[in-house]
């Protein structure tokens, strides 16, 4: 009778403990989020307050612009989009310079349309001509750059409408337009992704090119409207920032596009495409956003911050691995 | 069908390219016809081109090293503010030893922690940049020997400098490693095939570290030799770096996918992009014009690329290979 109890208990038991332990991989990431808090609150009375909160999100909020977009191209395959420093201050630059000539919401629209058409020579080149990200990427972010500047002369470019000034800098109940945007955008692009045809079309491209298209994907389009994507969510940044700081110049998204990616990778998406979700990337964001605020709050001189950041992305990194691995095994 | 002449000038197509830029260079510009620009060229080149070489094994043995701008600069800290404390040539071999202890690390996490190369140098970049700006205080740091530092750029051999002869020496023996030796033929066979490599017996994991650790050394032998040649070591140099050396590697044909390059290709891209700032400086063309153009080329020789192999693709009958398959372990 002890035996049969045994034999029939035992496969229940480890049926539970394994969905336990594949779940402590999947979720590993919102564990170290939760980690992150509690560590924040023990180590500074200033942490787990409303105010710091909001300072943390409206910190990481054009990173999260920029990383929301970076996760459609993540996931359909290609790798990294680099060309985030030029759809961001690219657009940001042609919002605010064609102000005066076409009024401050058609500007807006014109920033917008300059992230789209990056994104979507991108999205050709790699799509259709099928050369590798990095490379192109690489190269529409130096032709981008320069192309902006050219507009403006060089010159830094500044907002001169009140209406743009308000929509950067207003709040709604004391939270931040950007951060309430930025919400809106994760929301939109997470329906997208997990609820729509075009969003399985992404993960199937990521996950079998051929396949995909032997099936009847249209995976060049798909790979066209994941950089295009990349191109507004990251434009849609940089002319809020834009609107923020009242002024728009070359230097505004740089390193941005490694601080995408490394969001990215901190919320366990998979590089190699074909998985991931928006909510692991902005829990990436919110990561590396509390790690600044953090350090800044305890103390850690500011020359030493970015050793400290890159530990902690490898720890992460490292961390969701292996937890992931134990998960599968 | 291309013919064989054919196959044989798209195979060098980069030694055509510089070939057709200097020519050019030196119709259109009347300053580019004097033998200081040559020295110029190489001059201005030497610091990225040392990087370059590293960097094209790496890639060549399947991965990506992000971090080499952040060693440029953490080399030059070490070499120059290492002078005063313990002296000229230790603070250099210190300052070597860090490269390579990066590139070990980087290696490592690559192999052992099976972090893709891109994230994990990444993560090496910000962090070597903060440890830089840390031992610096974040402010430039003078060397005390400037005597020292001047011969980094007198000529030795006519106008050759030591830099100079220092990247050509690197190109000719990474050149010859890569072609000539079975070590060196064991790194094309890991990043074209891992797989197939380890089952033959090659240690594809030390191969990959290896790599790393090579690229670490060089950078921080660029690094190096941009401190010395400045008497200053800056935290914030080789912040293009990284870039141009990528876009150099690109341009020479070597494959991001692994397995394939040369890095005497490598070396006809360095000049090319040289060749090319130092005309556009003669010319006066503003900064943005510049990046326009830089952008331009690196585009224009992917897409020269991908056409030809789409082509032979379809001579062969399938399907075009995705050159943008992810960098990094498979």
């Amino acid at each position: 009778m002890s035996l049969s109890d045994a034999q029939s208990e035992s496969p229940a038991r480890s049926s539970v403990y394994w969905r336990a332990r594949a779940n402590v991989g999947t979720y590993a990431i919102f564990f170290v989020l939760i980690a992150l808090v509690a560590a924040g609150a023990l180590a500074s009375p200033q942490f787990l307050t409303t105010r710091n909160f909001l300072s943390i999100a409206q910190a990481v909020a054009f990173i999260g612009f920029a990383a929301i977009g970076m996760t459609f191209v993540t996931i359909s395959g290609s790798f990294v989009d680099l060309s985030v420093p030029a759809t961001f201050a690219g657009s940001g630059i042609v919002a605010l310079s064609m102000q005066p000539i076409v009024g401050p919401i058609a500007g807006i629209v014109l920033g917008l349309a300059t992230g789209v058409v990056i994104g979507i020579v991108n999205g050709l080149l790699i799509g259709y001509v099928r050369a590798n990200p990095v490379i192109v990427t690489l190269g529409t972010v130096s032709v981008g750059l320069g192309a902006a500047q050219l507009l403006v002369g060089g010159q830094d470019v500044y907002n001169h409408s009140p209406l743009v000034a308000s929509l950067g800098q207003g709040n709604v109940y004391g939270a931040p337009n950007t951060v309430i945007l930025l919400a809106l955008a994760a929301l939109a692009a997470h329906l997208v992704l997990a609820r729509s045809v075009f969003g399985r079309w992404v993960y199937a491209t990521g996950g079998g090119y051929s396949a995909s298209r032997a099936a009847g994907v249209p995976v060049r389009r798909t790979i066209i409207a994941a950089f295009a994507l990349s191109g507004l969510f990251s434009a849609f940044g940089g002319v809020l920032l834009s609107a923020v700081i009242e002024s728009a110049r070359q230097a505004d998204g740089a390193g941005y596009e490694f601080n995408a990616v490394a969001a990215v990778a901190i919320g366990g998406n998979s590089l190699l495409g074909g998985s991931g979700t928006i909510p692991r990337t902005i829990v990436g964001v919110l990561i590396l956003g509390i790690i600044n605020n953090l350090m800044i709050l305890i103390g850690v001189p500011g020359e030493s911050q970015n050793l400290v950041k890159g530990i902690i992305v490898i720890v992460a990194v490292l961390m969701d691995i292996r937890l992931r691995r134990q998960a599968t095994r | 069908m291309i013919g064989p002449q054919g196959r044989f000038l798209l195979k060098n197509r980069i030694y055509l390219i510089f070939g057709l830029a200097v020519l050019s260079a030196v119709a259109l510009i009347p300053d580019f016809r004097t033998t200081d620009v040559a020295s110029a060229v190489l001059a201005r080149v030497s610091t990225d081109g040392l990087v370059a070489v590293g960097m094209t094994v790496v890639i060549i043995a399947g991965q990506l090293d992000l971090s080499v701008g952040s060693v440029v600069a953490l080399a030059g800290v070490i070499a120059l503010g290492g002078q005063g404390e313990i002296g000229t040539w230790p603070a250099i071999g210190l300052a070597l030893l860090a490269g390579a202890a990066v590139g070990t690390v980087n290696g490592l996490l690559v192999v052992k922690g099976g972090i893709n190369s891109f994230i994990a140098t990444l993560a090496t970049m910000i962090g070597i940049s903060g440890l830089t700006f840390t031992i610096s205080g974040g402010s430039p740091i003078s060397g005390v020997d400037p005597t020292f530092g001047a011969l980094v750029d007198t000529g030795v051999l006519g106008p050759l400098t030591p830099r100079m002869l220092l990247f050509v020496g690197a190109v000719l023996v990474a050149h010859f490693v890569l072609t000539s030796t079975q070590p060196g033929r064991n790194v094309f066979a890991v990043g074209g095939a891992p797989e197939v490599a380890r089952l033959s017996g090659i240690a594809t994991d030390r191969y990959q570290v290896g790599a790393f650790v090579f690229s670490g050394l060089m950078a921080a032998l660029g690094g190096i030799v941009l401190g010395l040649s400045l008497n200053t070591g800056t935290p914030i140099a080789g912040i293009s770096t990284l870039l141009t050396v990528v876009t150099a590697v690109v341009i020479g044909g070597t494959s991001l996918t692994g397995g394939s390059g040369s890095v005497l290709k490598t070396l006809a891209g360095v000049l090319l992009l040289g060749v090319l700032s130092t005309a556009m400086n003669l010319q006066g063309l503003p900064v943005h014009t510049q990046s326009i153009i830089n952008g331009g080329v690196l585009l224009a020789v992917v897409l020269l690329d991908s056409a030809y192999s789409a082509r032979r693709a379809r001579v062969r009958g399938s399907v075009p290979p995705m050159s943008g398959a992810p960098v990094g372990p498979r």
